[in-house]
């Protein structure tokens, strides 16, 4: 059977069908609409369809504009645009409160791997699979010793919070009920955290395992994706993407929102927690954030993907605003001070980029970097006396954390006292921060930058050609009916794919 | 010179048997160039330039005319890939147990990660048409031979045949359908492909005699040939 098929391949793929264009030409109507479906829904044409599009010779304006309004269209715009995002988030959100299963040598029992100095005084020791001898919380009054020295409480049995039905073997220490330690510590906070009388809590509900938290993050990089396919859907304005104050939640985020959020010194609540939504599984709902928030740009997912500044505003200075940093043809100047500068843009070899990165990149001065949390002015002003007056020598540690409290060059001096992010700001830059990147998105969208970017990255993906190959008064003009559209990305995408450049292929 | 020097230079030489009034002229007693290497890309004057058959090559310009703007056939993503074999054939998935091979291989097949792999591969590799062959003998096999034995409807594939005819115009009537379905080809009976097609729908028969294995080598062919996965 397979010599038959290759045979019967290769006489097919050797046949020369004379067919194959030499120059771009116009394609037949059946192509054309062939390419279409399988650009904007990333699927084949269906017998039906075939047979209505060489009745009618053409793809009509309603099966087009149907095809625009369809969630196959969504999902290949949330595709393009995960190129762009590359939302996909690796982030071992938090550690001390993974629960790992040592089941692989057959004991089948549960424990939090990195607390175990604390609750079993050993590192990497758990407990074996006895029946322990705990009081009302879980607290184990007796325990063997292991080899290591470390305490051998046993396990209990607990119906964990995401699977209630099911009973799983723990260790005594992890399944701690205690609610506030007898030093006073709270156990849902991370103040417990190194409280030995500390443990999961009911039902574990301080705790979750790895497979839980790869759900987490994956919900983190597929809220922006969340906001792509809503933004299509709605055929709402494209800048939506980008300065949009709604929060996207899905179930796994919201319960880690609701129980975990406050063990997590990366993340907290976009929301009060009082106002979390319920959400059923499989769903996503927008609920209103604050005035901080500025759509996929201020999203964890798009933070905790790019985690520096610089970062941040490097990718979308590539993927919205259509440029690159080049070093100038001259080449970079050379460092020739021994205690060179710390302001880049100052200093030689890093200045011709950081001039232009470093007002940008200050954009998102307010958020954390390897992280995602919000620095807001009332905690964190641009200027704190205490810290300039503690200088150099603070003891406090928000001070030494957060602002210049150190000269080490004497372009510092005159930033002692400030906010990290704002020092070596200058001019409108230092209005940054505050403002945040929903400024940088308004601005690029007022002058016209963000749509003939949007049209020159959706030009590439629908011609399937580098930009550098597609003429730029193309662009222009489809960047131009793009705004006129109001930046329908629907629009913009109906103007590419009934032009004569994607008519004609080759 | 580099050791492809000579290789592009034979090429180059069979492309200049033109006589087009824009081709250039030889130069005349001899062909050394300036510093007097050998032109060998054009013919010696006392020789005549190759002929070609028109009935193998056929016309065309001397010239390629200045082109506007156009898409380039783009080769199908592995999601475009896997939904149009599944959405032609009624459902059915490339398939070990139960996992679905084009999310177990999508790291072989290049699809992006978004981490590791910022962009699909979208070249049509030997690595790709490996296991796009590989779908198509699995998914064919199925679909072929559930629409025979009636345990596949609505039908897909024998469209416009009975899958146990072989009379020379249904066959072909069924292959032009298919062209139409598979590759949105709408060339109809002058079609060329068709032609081969019907070449090997009649190979296979003659072979085994049995009509589904002759459907199924073609619905390989249909799903290897690169009007299936280019668009």
């Amino acid at each position: 059977m397979t010599g038959l098929l290759l045979l019967g391949l290769a006489a097919a793929l050797a046949q020369d069908d004379g067919l194959t264009p030499f120059l771009a030409t116009e394609r037949p109507p059946l192509a054309h609409g062939r390419a279409v479906s399988l650009d904007l829904r990333g699927q084949p044409l269906s017998l039906a369809e075939v047979d209505a599009l060489l009745a009618s010779g053409e793809l009509d304006d309603e099966t087009l504009d149907a095809w625009l309004a369809s969630p196959e269209f969504a999902e290949q715009v949330v595709r393009h645009h995960k190129g762009l995002f590359l939302n996909n988030v690796v982030f071992d959100l938090d550690p001390f409160r993974t629960l790992r299963d040592y089941g692989q040598f057959g004991f089948g029992v549960w424990y939090v791997y990195y607390l175990s100095p604390v609750r079993r005084g050993a590192a990497m020791t758990n407990c074996t699979d006895y029946d322990a001898d705990v009081n009302e919380l879980n607290q184990p009054l007796s325990w063997r010793t292991h080899w290591n020295g470390g305490r051998d409480e046993g396990a209990v049995d607990v119906n964990p919070w995401w699977d209630m039905d099911s009973t799983i073997r723990v260790c005594a220490y992890d399944a701690q009920l205690t609610e506030v330690s007898s030093s006073g510590n709270d156990c849902s906070t991370l103040e417990g955290q190194s409280d030995p009388e500390c443990g999961c809590g009911p039902n574990l509900v301080w705790c979750s395992t790895a497979e839980r938290q790869d759900r987490v993050t994956a919900a983190l990089s597929e809220a922006i994706s969340q906001r792509v396919r809503d933004v299509v859907a709605e055929d709402a304005p494209y800048t939506e993407l980008l300065n949009d104050q709604g929060v996207y939640l899905n179930e796994d985020l919201v319960d880690y929102y609701r129980n975990r959020v406050q063990f997590s010194s990366t993340l907290s609540s976009p929301v009060p927690v009082e106002v979390l939504p319920s959400v059923d599984a499989d769903t996503w709902v927008e609920v209103a954030g604050g005035e901080e928030l500025s759509g996929a740009l201020t999203e964890p997912g798009w933070l905790l993907r790019f985690q520096t500044n610089r970062g941040r505003a490097n990718r979308f200075f590539t993927e919205f605003l259509c440029g690159e940093f080049i070093p100038p043809e001259s080449g970079i100047l050379e460092i020739a001070e021994e205690n060179p500068t710390p302001d880049l843009s100052q200093k030689p070899v890093c200045m011709d980029c950081h001039t232009v990165l470093e007002p940008w990149a200050a954009y998102w001065g307010r958020w954390q970097e390897v992280g995602a949390n919000h620095y807001d002015a009332a905690t964190y002003p641009a200027y704190s006396e205490e810290c300039a007056d503690c200088a150099p020598h603070c003891q406090d540690v928000y001070c030494r954390r957060n602002y210049l409290t150190r000269v080490r060059h004497p372009h510092e001096e005159s930033y002692v006292g400030s906010f990290l992010p704002y020092v070596f700001l200058v001019g409108d830059a230092e209005e940054h921060p505050d403002l945040g990147p929903a400024l940088w998105a308004d601005e690029i969208t007022a002058d016209g930058r963000l749509a003939r970017c949007a049209a020159e990255k959706a030009a590439v993906w629908l011609l399937g050609r580098p930009e550098q190959e597609i003429d730029p008064e193309l662009i222009d003009g489809w960047a131009a009916d793009f705004t006129a559209s109001g930046l329908s990305y629907r629009a913009l995408v109906r103007t590419i794919v009934t032009s004569p450049s994607y008519r004609s292929a080759k | 010179m580099t050791p492809r020097a000579p290789v592009l230079m034979f090429l180059m030489a069979g492309c200049s048997g033109t006589s087009g009034s824009d081709a250039p002229s030889p130069q005349a007693g001899g062909s050394a160039g300036p510093q007097g290497q050998v032109d060998t890309a054009l013919p010696p004057p006392d020789r005549e330039a190759p002929g070609v058959s028109s009935s193998e090559v056929g016309a065309a310009d001397a010239a390629p005319e200045p082109e506007g703007d156009h898409r380039a056939l783009k080769r199908m993503s592995v999601a475009q890939t896997r939904t149009a074999m599944e959405q032609l054939s009624g459902g059915i998935e490339w398939a070990e147990g139960s996992a679905v091979l084009w999310e177990s291989y999508a790291a072989t097949l290049g699809v992006a990660d978004h981490q590791t792999r910022l962009r699909d591969n979208l070249d049509p590799s030997i690595m790709y048409q490996k296991f796009l062959d590989d779908a198509a003998v699995q998914t064919c096999t199925a679909w072929v031979a559930g629409e025979a034995d009636g345990t596949r409807t609505p039908r897909g594939f024998f469209v416009a045949i009975e899958p146990d005819a072989t009379d020379a115009a249904s066959v072909r009537a069924n292959l032009v359908r298919l062209r139409q379905l598979v590759h949105a080809e709408q060339s109809g009976d002058t079609d060329p492909v068709v032609d081969g097609l019907e070449v090997v729908f009649d190979t296979v028969l003659r072979r085994t005699s049995d009509p589904v294995a002759a459907w199924t080598t073609v619905c390989v062919g249909l799903f290897t040939h690169p009007d299936f996965f280019t668009y």
